[in-house]
């Protein structure tokens, strides 16, 4: 079920014109992108990754982004689960498995980051 | 903004502001140690220090608000921060300290950059440079002050290295117009912070797994290791509570029993007599009994937190808490309430959420506190005399019972009275690292103040009363003489109300005496066994027996004991159960701002033990007979 809601998420927010510019969207090859987008859940420790977005209510967005875990970030997966441990540069952040499912990154290997 | 020789024989007020976990209250504890009080900031539930700390001929009053990450985000933290900066329902700070993290520079600027775009004057501290040195970082404190137009200097808030220069930049400020780029675009903001420390700062922190950090969190974050963890540092804190605060608890014990011995000895008998050793020395003594036991858990919870572990400690129980619609937050609280309701209830402003703090706050109260100990002492020792097996099952089953019916009120309330999810925990999990014993200490010394101060003033005010209550109307014989204690207190007002009471509580098995003792502990649990000892105990045919053997072999009018095995199971559950803290009633309003989840709490939980107790009784009654 989570991996529904997630295409579904993926789906609005490449539909939304400030996050892909309008003249690249005839040109990205949807389901190529599709998969290179992973919920947080799916990185393994050790593992880096950028974050794309985060589906959460306006409050909890904000108060990750003042913590350090922001779009574009590079987050490094110290250890999966209940809490996931993610480090962003030298912050350290406990994350439950409820927002963790609902943020969507691209690993540092496939997007060639940091 | 300049400071003016007239202006520097006034103290100046100094806001100490940052991150969570950056040094802030150490730095605070260093500046201040003794000199400070914890208050609410005015209109709010948030907490501040304020101390004082002299430089020379120069005096400071700084204000230590709790870390926050933003003065955007829509928290109280977040509100109460800006307020206090803009001197909103406060002084105008003269100086903003803003305490930053050498080795997380970009994070903490977001802050600095807000700080700067208030109209006041700021001096940014570096703490963890050594930290930071260690890692490869070599951090300009003038270029990053230039770039920041304000004074920078490195402070290390456990060794005190650097005060002075803190102290020196008070006393000069630097204050330059810069260009500071918008709020909440982070990006623009996180480009900005990139560039000062492209310039300011030599090396480049490695950020890598396997560190002493990571290892720990294998086994403390790890999801089944992790609970027996958890489970040994709770065993041991509970250990080490109740076998270290025995020794003082006894001492204050005989030092008020000393106390009353020569009151009784100086003061004529009469009314000032029973006011002075039966109204405020027992109260004052009933109160300051519990006080080791509550410094214990506090220094042991603040070294715990110092420590990193709490963090960890709350994901733990996350797991478990969020099925009943509590958040992980909340054990910190229940941690709390094993000592005492009220700062358990006080310790709730760590929840997040609104919903979530109030459903903490509710069934705070469930969980035994230390007040109830000489009440469950008294009870499973009359129904397992002789037998510590069973008696030591049905302590550990008093905490549990507390514990499940504050798990399935939470359960209840969260889907009626507080509907909705728990929030998703976010938190951020500091590196681990050695506790700093003074900080425990003076953090210990600061609750400990507070504690005596809210809720001892009340309960003894309280029991004052209920003294007056208990020794009026005077009753005497037809030769004026005083009549013995029990007869005393079985026609004084509190006697009489109790007669009038005895009904509801019949179905529980409590004659009127017992019921004396119900209603009088609802002023404070802990009065139950001092009222039993003085209504069921007072006559002289059994002098030669302990208060304890005296309450056992007390009997009913008809002859029958009163402390049977269903009255005796029945009124447990009922300690167990009940809302029988004034004090607490009286906290649970100011915390929620409202006497409707006061008096639902009081309502609720009575009821419950009504409840429970009554079945209670039919079940042992059906197995005596």
């Amino acid at each position: 079920m989570g991996r529904v809601s997630l295409r579904t998420q993926l789906r609005m927010s490449l539909s939304d014109s400030e996050t892909i510019p309008p003249s690249l969207m005839t040109t990205i090859d949807f389901p190529t992108l599709e998969l290179d987008l992973i919920p947080l859940t799916d990185l393994k420790d050790r593992e880096k990754a950028v974050v794309y977005v985060a589906d959460l209510e306006p409050s909890e967005r904000e108060a990750l982004a003042a913590m350090g875990l922001q779009k574009d970030c590079i987050l490094h997966l110290c250890q999966q689960g209940q809490p996931c441990i993610v480090q962003i540069e030298a912050t350290r952040l406990g994350l439950s498995r409820e927002v963790t499912e609902r943020i969507l990154v691209r690993r540092c290997s496939v997007c060639n980051e940091a | 903004m300049g400071t003016s020789e007239s202006q520097r024989s006034a103290p100046s007020s100094v806001l100490l502001l940052g991150n969570p976990n950056v040094g802030k209250t150490t730095l605070f504890n260093r500046l201040c140690g003794l000199r400070s009080a914890t208050a609410n900031f005015p209109g709010s539930t948030v907490e501040a220090r304020v101390g004082t700390s002299s430089s020379g001929s120069i005096k400071r009053k700084f204000t230590d608000l709790p870390g926050t990450y933003s003065l955007h985000t829509t928290d109280d933290l977040s509100k109460v921060c800006s307020y206090a900066l803009d001197g909103v329902d406060c002084d105008q700070p003269d100086t903003v300290v803003v305490v930053a993290d050498s080795t997380n520079l970009r994070r903490n600027l977001t802050l600095v950059n807000e700080i700067l775009h208030h109209d006041v004057r700021c001096v940014v501290v570096l703490s963890m440079a050594d930290i930071a040195q260690k890692s490869g970082l070599t951090i300009d404190c003038d270029k990053l002050g230039g770039h920041l137009g304000c004074s920078v200097v490195k402070v290390n808030p456990r060794s005190g290295a650097g005060i002075d220069a803190l102290h020196s930049a008070l006393d000069n400020p630097k204050s330059k117009e810069v260009s500071l780029p918008t709020i909440g675009n982070y990006k623009i903001v996180n480009d900005w912070a990139n560039e000062i420390i492209a310039d300011s700062v030599g090396g480049k922190l490695a950020v890598t797994g396997g560190t002493v950090t990571d290892r720990l969190d294998k086994v403390c974050a790890h999801p089944i290791l992790g609970i027996f963890v958890f489970a040994g540092v709770m065993i041991g804190l509970f250990w080490t509570i109740f076998t270290l605060a025995v020794v003082p608890m006894n001492l204050i014990d005989s030092v008020f029993g000393y106390l009353s011995s020569i009151a009784s000895n100086i003061l004529p008998e009469g009314a000032v007599h029973d006011f002075v050793v039966n109204g405020v020395i027992a109260g004052v003594a009933g109160t300051v009994v519990f006080l080791p036991q509550i410094c214990l858990l506090f220094f042991l919870i603040s070294l715990l937190e110092d420590t990193g572990y709490l963090a960890r400690a709350a994901f733990v129980m996350d797991r478990l808490l969020r099925r009943f619609g509590l958040p992980g937050q909340s054990f910190v609280p229940f941690l709390s309430a094993h000592a005492c309701a009220i700062p358990a209830i006080m310790a709730a402003r760590i929840v997040p959420d609104r919903r979530d703090r109030l459903a903490t706050i509710l069934v705070a109260p469930f969980f035994s506190c230390s007040a109830r100990l000489p009440v469950y002492v008294l009870l499973v020792g009359v129904l397992f005399a002789n037998q510590p097996f069973f008696a030591g099952l049905a302590f550990f089953s008093c905490y549990a019972l507390g514990a499940a019916a504050a798990f399935i009120t939470a359960f209840i309330m969260r889907r009626t009275v507080l509907p909705g999810k728990s929030r998703p925990m976010v938190l951020e999990l500091p590196t681990y690292k050695m506790p700093s014993i003074r900080t425990a200490m003076l953090n210990t010394i600061d609750r400990a103040w507070v504690f005596l101060k809210n809720a001892g003033t009340v309960i003894l005010a309280i029991v004052v009363i209920l003294w007056w209550l208990s020794a009026y109307p005077k009753v005497t014989t037809a030769q004026g003489d005083s009549v013995e204690a029990s007869r005393q207190l079985s026609e004084s007002y509190a006697g009489q109300i109790g007669q009038f009471v005895s009904p509801v509580f019949a179905p529980l098995g409590y004659d009127w005496k017992l019921t004396v003792g119900v209603l009088t502990s609802f002023a404070a649990r802990e009065v139950f066994v001092s009222t039993i000892a003085v209504l069921v105990a007072g006559s002289d045919d059994v002098e030669d027996k302990t208060i304890i053997e005296k309450i056992e072999h007390a009997k009913r009018a008809d002859g029958s004991p009163i402390f049977n095995a269903p009255t005796s199971a029945s009124l447990l559950v009922f300690f167990v159960l009940a809302m029988q803290c004034l004090p607490t009633i009286a906290v649970t309003r100011r915390e929620t701002g409202s006497w409707n989840w006061a008096l639902l709490q009081l309502g609720y939980m009575t009821v419950l033990a009504w409840v429970c107790a009554f079945i209670t009784f039919q079940i042992v009654s059906g197995f005596v007979s």
